[in-house]
């Protein structure tokens, strides 16, 4: 009911206020309660303020606010700049910048000219890499045909990615452990604050030396040289550079070492199917052992003969392991259900001496090569 | 004492005892935790033991197995069950598995706790039950507790535990209070983990359930005790191992076992209980065992529709009914 009557003064007034602000006296303004009627308006009677600013100084106000002396959106986790302009960044019509990759040996095997090359390889650990890089080589053509021949079961190959896996390992102890992660990461670095780096896969020298910086970083050494745990003692040929800042505290580091996959994801994969055959030959043309080699022969470190012992030396290990890992004897069936738990509870212990039992009384169904116990 | 004080004071224990032992998850430290379970912790253990971490399941959950691997004893809290789902291959590949990929070589301690099941009007994807898919991976242990004594034995025996535990609370419970003994107030007051426990005898039917349900079990056991049936309930209190040792004892009485859980019918924990009466005591079932469990939807937001859709006593009791 109180509310019908307001619509209805509400209504009623209309007519009455356009007529009271079309005048300038201030006297017109419906107001004072004494005075009020069913008309009044408010109903309640409160009073209508005056500002005490002028029009003009409350524009000024206004203005000042909202946005000639702020530069800044000042946020709990730091301040970011304004930008009056509506700008896309990043996509295919204003691209960010290319983060660029780190080499220091070029395809032909030759130095780049003023390379930073704060870790430089001696002889001694370059030929330790290289020795390395060539049995991974052998290994992945062995145990490739040996699936193939049914002697294994699965297996996935490194090839052309031999530089980055063992430029990698050269400059870590054997106790450290490294996350995988996955394409495209070292464009995350600035987004989160993390330092990143892009490096040439294919370049060992390049990888080693990244990697050897980026341990030293996240352990919180500094950049700069810090291990010297894996190089020989030799001197440093850029000693000094980059080598007297303080610390920083340690903190993850991203990685992206580019290489390309010439072999096939795996054994099971016939990468044919997506990519052409051209394509692959084109990047074993740029083998990172094949680049690592001629560095080596250029410095008087590596020759003809040489590489021919090495292969055959690297052939006869790595097909010694493959028969002597053939030789072991296949595990027993009551091996099947150990170490599900610390404890076998008594419900596995039971299936055990079920599934023992039957094999015992069925030794035709049984593998040859499985022991039962 | 209440289940939620129980939890507490089980995990203020095994901190004070082992200094390995530590709790991680979303709002556990400032915060006193999102339900209070983990309250005053981090002021008289520290940033070290109580650890806050950022809104990443993935993310922690990898961390805390990480660090069971290396050697500590994580208490890793989920908010609920529902969000470990965006860890569940941590759980299941990384925790699980490893000590038999590993040839027993690498332990994986850890405790993962939160609440399960259907709270109140938390709708569709915050309702789930996980007991059943837990349950059937080997490597993990799953347990349910129901009462404060459950909360204490369970958990500290949990996180003594070499294998990972998956720890099914209920936020129904927590507010609940409980008698204890002095036994169970005890600080080595620990419970066997693959034990069930039979909370009140009977000879007519035998109940099966665990959690929330079990309180809905003793519930319809009174109620039917007036019409003259005596129900044997039992709170299976470990879902994984099964005691179905005790099952098949109590079977032997009754001859009739229903069971009651919240999840979902198909594949639920009652299915695994019937599979294992049939095959190891058929003879003594005079009936098939029933089974009563939650409706075969997504949690429903509307209250009468969720009411409708879970087990209510007034359903045990007609189950029991039907073939006592």
């Amino acid at each position: 009911m109180l509310s019908r009557a307001l619509v209805q003064q509400g209504t009623a007034l209309l007519p009455r206020l356009a007529g009271a602000l079309a005048s300038t006296s201030a006297g017109t303004f419906p107001g004072h309660p004494a005075s009020a009627s069913a008309t009044a308006f408010p109903p309640n009677g409160t009073r209508f303020v005056h500002s005490t600013r002028t029009e003009a100084e409350a524009e000024a106000e206004a203005a000042a606010r909202s946005g000639a002396g702020e530069a800044h959106l000042e946020l709990p986790a730091g301040r970011v700049p304004y930008t009056s302009q509506l700008r896309f960044v990043g996509g295919p019509d204003s691209p960010a910048p290319t983060i660029p990759v780190y080499r220091t040996i070029d395809s032909s095997g030759r130095d780049v000219p003023d390379a930073h090359v704060p870790h430089p390889l001696s002889q001694d650990l370059a030929l330790r890499i290289y020795t390395a890089m060539a049995r991974l080589q052998t290994m992945d053509t062995l145990f490739y045909e040996a699936q193939r021949q049914g002697r294994f079961s699965f297996y996935l190959t490194c090839q052309g990615e031999e530089a980055t896996n063992i430029g990698s390992a050269a400059a870590l102890s054997d106790k450290d452990m490294v996350g995988d992660w996955g394409d495209g990461i070292a464009g995350r670095g600035p987004s989160y604050g993390i330092p990143a780096i892009r490096v040439d896969g294919g370049d060992v020298q390049a990888v080693y030396n990244a990697v050897r910086e980026a341990r030293a970083r996240a352990l919180g050494l500094g950049p700069g040289p810090g291990l010297g745990a894996t190089s020989a003692p030799a001197a440093d040929g850029n000693g000094g550079e980059g080598g007297a800042s303080p610390p920083v505290a340690p903190g993850p580091v991203l990685l992206e070492c580019m290489s390309y996959r010439c072999g096939h994801h795996s054994t099971s994969d016939d990468s044919t199917r997506y990519r052409t055959a051209e394509e692959m030959q084109s990047w074993r043309s740029r083998d990172p052992v094949a680049r690592f080699r001629s560095w080596l022969a250029r410095r008087g470190w590596w020759d003809e003969g040489r590489e021919a012992e090495l292969r055959r030396e690297v052939r006869q290990q790595v097909l010694a392991a493959l028969d002597s890992a053939a030789r072991q004897p296949k595990p027993p069936l009551s091996d099947m259900f150990s170490d599900v738990y610390a404890a076998m509870p008594p419900h596995l212990a039971e299936q055990r001496e079920a599934t023992l039992a039957f094999a015992r009384r069925h030794p035709a169904l049984c593998p040859p090569d499985m022991p039962i116990r | 004492m209440t289940v939620r004080d129980a939890l507490n004071s089980a995990l203020d224990e095994e901190l004070a005892r082992d200094d390995k032992v530590y709790v991680l998850g979303e709002e556990v430290g400032e915060y006193q935790g999102a339900y209070k379970i983990t309250r005053g912790l981090l002021q008289k253990f520290g940033p070290d033991r109580v650890k806050d971490t950022p809104i990443t399941e993935a993310g922690f959950t990898g961390i805390a197995v990480g660090s069971a691997f290396a050697g500590l004893r994580p208490v890793c809290e989920f908010m609920t069950w529902n969000f470990a789902m965006q860890a569940i291959d941590q759980i299941i590949n990384s925790a699980a598995k490893t000590l038999y990929m590993s040839a027993g070589q690498i332990n994986c301690p850890i405790v993962f706790r939160g609440p399960n099941g259907a709270a109140a009007g938390v709708a569709a994807q915050h309702s789930q039950c996980f007991a059943s898919w837990y349950s059937s991976v080997p490597g993990l242990k799953v347990l349910a507790p129901y009462d404060a004594e459950d909360a204490r034995g369970l958990l500290k025996a949990a996180i003594r535990d070499p294998d990972p535990v998956v720890f099914l609370e209920n936020e129904i419970l927590y507010g609940q209070a409980f008698p204890v003994t002095p036994q169970v107030l005890d600080k080595d007051f620990t419970l066997p983990i693959g034990k069930a426990k039979v909370m009140r005898e009977g000879k007519h039917v035998t109940l099966v359930s665990f959690s929330k349900m079990v309180g809905y079990c003793l519930k319809a056991a009174d109620t039917l005790a007036k019409e003259g049936i005596d129900v044997e309930v039992i709170n299976l209190r470990s879902i994984k191992p099964l005691d179905k040792d005790t099952l098949i004892a109590s079977l032997k009485k009754t001859h009739k076992m229903v069971t009651v859980e919240e999840g979902w019918p198909q594949c639920g924990v009652g299915s695994e209980v019937s599979a294992l009466m049939m095959e190891h005591a058929f003879d003594e079932l005079d009936a098939p065992v029933l089974r009563v469990t939650g409706a075969e939807v997504p949690m429903p937001y509307a209250a009468n529709l969720e009411a409708a859709a879970l087990p209510q006593i007034d359903d045990i009791v007609k189950a029991v009914k039907s073939i006592a």
